[in-house]
């Protein structure tokens, strides 16, 4: 094996066409480093990461014997698994290669002194020679891993998550906590932009799912616990009974007498605690409201039923974790532009409901009250401002933008005006975000149909009150508007629209069970908002749709996707790889102090285990690399330096120590 | 203070023209573009708002409203093709037909058959009046006043200027009430300085010629639109100006009005010359709007149609007057002529206070609020000071 061979290093520097060679001179560098002991040869070129380039090492690494290679090129996030590749198909270990990151760590930001940055290259590159002598192969972690997702939340993004890991020829568990999938989007009427109806589009993708062999589905269901790591995560759930059968359903319904305000219709309308949230509901059995049902028996053809939830526990055995479990609308605190104090206003939400319950060609009513006039005013619970808001019960404000209210509201008032043309309309607006293609389509439309438009400045907000006696409107709407120079406006309605934003949802502790972390402003958060924008930092885990922030459904569609194929390509081949860069234990050197495990902030990555040796009892540190990040904090905490980062070790620190502090003006002399 | 919207409003002023206006998302391309909206004024977009908004008071007593030439700098360059420079036009429409207290303006610019009545009836009845006072026709030499007597032309005319000032004066002062805006107490006017400011501009036209001709592609002088406009002001007022010298000799005994004078009497030279720049700007105007030019003339209501023609009838038939009284023989024509020439002109003052006339009377009074500037406070000598 070559990699047992005494070092034949090769170093290789690229210009970058111009972004490295602009500011180092890597000819210079090519040269200097020719001279250090076990370099077998230095080269430049214009762009390494070309065909040609990669042709050039993988020759050299078969004519000439190299077997270490350290490259100076850019950022090891651009190219790093591209030269490991390189280096692979030559037949070389990909771990017995350095990558040096010349262009962001020196070119771009010494680019004005050319000589300093010369020399800073050359101390960087001879410190990977210097790590490249002690380089080791090392073999990539493999974990057998479960085909098996579980995907949270029976809502859109997740009924689109477990369709398409389902059809990449995986199992999939979709666990929705409320009796009925469909979500958020179920409340909706048409959608944006096609105008399509939201039921029908969703119930085609839930016909799908539900008919789907690979997939299950478990309703007023919920994750209890999460164990495990990556490929191997053991996850508990508890499931409530339905209550009813198939036979008795619709029969106990009609039965039931007891009734509680219908959260589908945000409580404009009552329904029975034996309940469908709407005709055509899946699954179509009626379920039992087991929050609010009083326990009282109901009587079925002269018998007396008593309903009882009988909750199942089980286990789940999953490879993957799809988070999809939505939003909560912004409710807007009692006196919010006399919100929960004047009835007269509602939010958008609400309004949809309202809506959705009046008759075409009925005409527009609320509160027993013909509407003529109605102000929607944006950024409800959205952009808020520390000091002009009154804070979340955290304490924060939101001051992201939900993106949706203002197509929504935009949409709505094209909705209000086609239906009711007589119909005075005033926009409330900061801006209007209508970014999405063919969301503009909606602000171009209702600017045409004559609604009016007032821009409000964030930190002068308008103002709700109910109007004086003697108004034929019940309401004032008063707001400097800044479109007309800020003078005062005083707007007279009869309804007031909140286009309420998006609330991350309490997801019950989810979030600590699977050691996800949330964003600054508490929607769940990614790695990489860029780089990895599906999934969270714990392997395995990763987000879809409005759990992870404010979207529209045809966002949360493709989060969903994204998520999919994340966890498709990662337990397609039933088993996970990961970077070897973990702790390793020197078993000659540990004694057992526990001192690494007291540092490590990751559950389940080091663990003292008992081994019998020689008849006696003796102590050691285990580590499990699948929960390992390699973050080293075990190997500064070892009083043994028995503990090592693999493709880190302690001793190639100190070997590129050394080397970066070296004296360098010999190496630079002989070279220039 | 707060202002109250009223969301019928826009229904109202589009009676009046404002084509397009609702598509207007007020971004003020309109009022960077204008070269008249300078020094903090903010108009065609203030004036838009107003309007979208229904805030009745704070548009009527806009000064900007009269400032604007209509050049069609806005309009040309509005992304969203709502026309503001029309809408200025309509605006000011609605404006004439607000500070009106009979009512008869609304009715000219909103309804098409009230406005036909008004147009005929007025000219036919000064017509027949007259006529049912005439004299003979002599045709051996032109007697002009002999077939219609100077002295019924004299009664009727102060009639007809009786009522028209007291109806000027309302539109006036309902304008100027409007206008002028709260009285700073202790503060004082240059009402004087203001006055000149006014008459010059009103007699230039100097903002017009300089701020408002901007095309890169600027006609010959005597086709851009302020010539044309300023010739047709220049002869109106020459005209008004001779017409009252040559009754002025009469009064003073020097000789009968509307007789013949020689060519170079420097009142009929001043008559020929206005007269001449009357019909010249009249019927450029006229082929403008027919040609629809550009932006500015695209739209035309039947108030426009109406001063224009009755101000280009009245041109045109003054001339005929005075071509027929250089003839070796004077044809018949020239008696109807002359009861068509106070019959229209008769018929132009009275509409004045009504139709698109009435601009001249409101413009200079918001020329007039506009350039009226505090006097400045002499400060007292700073003690010390040396």
């Amino acid at each position: 094996m070559p990699e047992n061979q005494e070092p034949r290093i090769g170093v290789y520097v690229c210009h970058c066409g111009g972004n490295i060679s602009g500011a180092v001179q890597c000819e210079l560098i090519a040269k200097a480093l020719k001279q250090l002991p076990n370099v077998t040869i230095t080269r430049t070129d214009e762009s390494l990461c070309s065909d040609a380039g990669q042709s050039m090492i993988e020759a050299d690494i078969k004519e000439l014997g190299v077997n270490r290679v350290v490259i100076g090129a850019c950022a090891p996030m651009l190219h790093e698994q591209t030269f490991r590749g390189a280096v692979t198909r030559a037949g070389l270990n990909p771990y017995l290669y350095q990558h040096i990151g010349l262009r962001e760590q020196d070119s771009w930001v010494h680019g004005h002194d050319k000589q300093a940055a010369t020399d800073k290259a050359l101390r960087l590159m001879s410190a990977g020679v210097a790590k490249a002598r002690l380089l080791q192969p090392l073999e990539p972690i493999r974990l057998g891993a479960e085909k098996h997702a579980l995907v949270i939340g029976g809502g859109v993004a997740g009924l689109r998550s477990a369709l398409d890991i389902a059809r990449q020829g995986l199992r999939v568990s979709l666990v929705e906590r409320s009796p009925f999938l469909g979500g958020r989007m179920a409340q909706l009427e048409s959608v944006f932009p096609t105008e399509e109806e939201a039921r029908k589009l969703l119930h085609a993708l839930i016909e799908k799912v539900a008919a789907h062999p690979d997939i299950t589905i478990f309703t007023q269901a919920e994750v209890t616990g999460v164990a495990g790591y990556v490929g191997n995560f053991n996850v508990h759930v508890q499931q409530h009974t339905r209550g009813v059968t198939n036979e008795n359903a619709e029969a106990l319904m009609a039965a039931c007498s007891q009734e509680v305000p219908d959260e589908f219709n945000y409580g404009l309308t009552q329904r029975k605690v034996i309940y469908k949230p709407y005709a055509g509901c899946y699954p179509s059995t009626p379920a039992v409201d087991w929050e609010n049902y009083n326990g009282e028996p109901i009587s079925l053809n002269g018998k007396q039923v008593v309903l009882k939830d009988e909750p199942k526990a089980f286990e789940l055995n999953v490879g993957a974790v799809v988070v999809a479990t939505g939003f909560d609308p912004y409710t807007p605190p009692q006196g919010e532009y006399g919100f929960g104090e004047l009835p007269q206003v509602v939010t958008l939400p609400h309004l949809i409901r309202h809506l959705a319950l009046t008759k075409n060609g009925q005409p527009l009513q609320w509160n027993g009250r013909a509407i003529r006039d109605v102000a929607l005013i944006h950024c409800v619970g959205s952009r808020q401002v520390e000091g002009i808001h009154q804070p979340q019960a955290d304490g924060q404000v939101n001051n992201y933008c939900s993106r949706v209210c203002c197509t929504a509201t935009l949409h709505m008032t094209a909705e209000l005006h086609k239906r009711y043309p007589q119909l005075n309309i005033f926009d409330l607006h900061q801006d209007i975000r209508t970014y999405g293609r063919g969301h503009e389509e909606y602000y171009r439309r209702t600017l045409e149909d004559g609604v009016r438009f007032l821009r409000y400045n964030g930190e002068e907000l308008p103002k709700v009150s109910a109007a004086p006696k003697g108004d034929i409107h019940p309401v004032l709407v008063k707001v400097k508007d800044r479109l007309t120079y800020g003078e005062e406006i005083e707007i007279p309605v009869d309804l007031v629209v909140l286009a309420v934003g998006f609330m991350p949802r309490d997801i019950h502790g989810l979030e600590k069970m699977l050691k996800v972390s949330r964003g600054a402003d508490r929607f769940l958060l990614e790695v990489h908002p860029k780089l990895r924008p599906v999934e969270t930092a714990v392997n395995g885990i990763v987000l879809a749709g409005t759990a992870q922030g404010p979207m529209n459904i045809q966002e949360s569609l493709s989060a969903a996707s994204a998520a999919a194929a994340k966890v498709a390509s990662l337990l397609g081949r039933g088993h996970v790889e990961l970077p070897p860069f973990v702790a390793s234990v020197d078993e000659h050197k540990c004694n057992g102090t526990g001192a690494c495990v007291e540092v490590c902030l990751y559950e389940g990555a080091i663990a003292l285990q008992t081994f019998e040796e020689n008849g006696e009892q003796i102590k050691r540190a285990v580590i499990t690399p699948a929960n390992c990040v390699g973050c080293g904090a075990c190997v500064s905490a070892c009083p043994n330096q028995a503990i090592d980062v693999q493709g880190w070790t302690l001793a190639q620190y100190e070997a590129m120590v050394e080397a970066i502090g070296a004296d360098m003006s010999a190496l630079a002399e002989v070279a220039s | 203070m707060s202002a109250r919207v009223d969301p019928q409003f826009l229904t109202e002023i589009k009676k009046y023209g404002a084509v397009n206006i609702e598509a207007c998302f007020n971004c003020g391309n309109c009022t960077a573009i204008c070269p008249l909206s300078t020094n903090g004024e903010t108009f065609p977009r203030r004036i838009i708002r107003y309007a979208q908004l229904g805030l009745k008071e704070p548009l009527l007593s806009s000064k900007e409203l009269w400032l604007c030439y209509y050049c069609g700098e806005c309009t040309r360059t509005c992304p969203k093709q709502a026309n503001p420079g029309e809408f200025m036009a309509a605006a000011r429409r609605y404006a004439i037909a607000s500070y009106d207290p009979t009512g008869l303006a609304k009715a000219l610019y909103t309804s098409p058959i009230l406005s036909a009545i008004f147009l005929v009836l007025p000219a036919l009845l000064i017509g027949l009046g007259i006529y049912a006072f005439h004299g003979p026709m002599p045709t051996n030499a032109l007697k002009l006043f002999d077939f219609i007597p100077a002295g019924i032309i004299h009664n009727f005319g102060v009639i007809g200027m009786i009522l028209l000032a007291v109806l000027l004066l309302a539109g006036m002062v309902n304008m100027s009430i409007k206008v002028k805006g709260e009285k700073t107490p202790g503060v004082h006017h240059d009402w004087m300085r203001a006055l000149w400011e006014t008459l010059i501009e009103v007699l230039t036209q100097q903002r017009y010629q300089q701020d408002c001709e901007t095309e890169a592609d600027k006609p010959v002088w005597y086709l851009q639109k302020w010539f044309i406009h300023a010739s047709t002001l220049w002869g109106f007022l020459g005209l008004l100006v001779a017409t009252a010298l040559d009754y002025g000799l009469e009064v003073l005994g020097i000789k009968a009005t509307g007789t013949w004078v020689p060519f170079w009497n420097p009142i009929r030279l001043l008559g020929t010359i206005a007269g001449l720049l009357l019909v010249y700007g009249t019927s450029m105007a006229f082929v403008r709007r027919i040609r629809k030019s550009d932006a500015t003339s695209t739209y035309s209501t039947i108030s426009d149609w109406a001063f224009l023609i009755l101000l280009w009838l009245t041109g045109v038939s003054g001339f005929l007057l005075e071509i027929a009284l250089y003839l070796p023989q004077p044809g018949i024509w020239a008696y109807w002529t002359l009861l068509f020439h106070i019959s229209a002109a008769g018929e132009l003052l009275i509409l004045m206070p009504f139709t698109k006339f009435a601009h001249a009377m409101y413009r200079a009074i918001a020329i007039y609020f506009h350039a009226l500037k505090p006097v400045p406070v002499a400060e007292p000598a700073k003690a010390g000071a040396d």
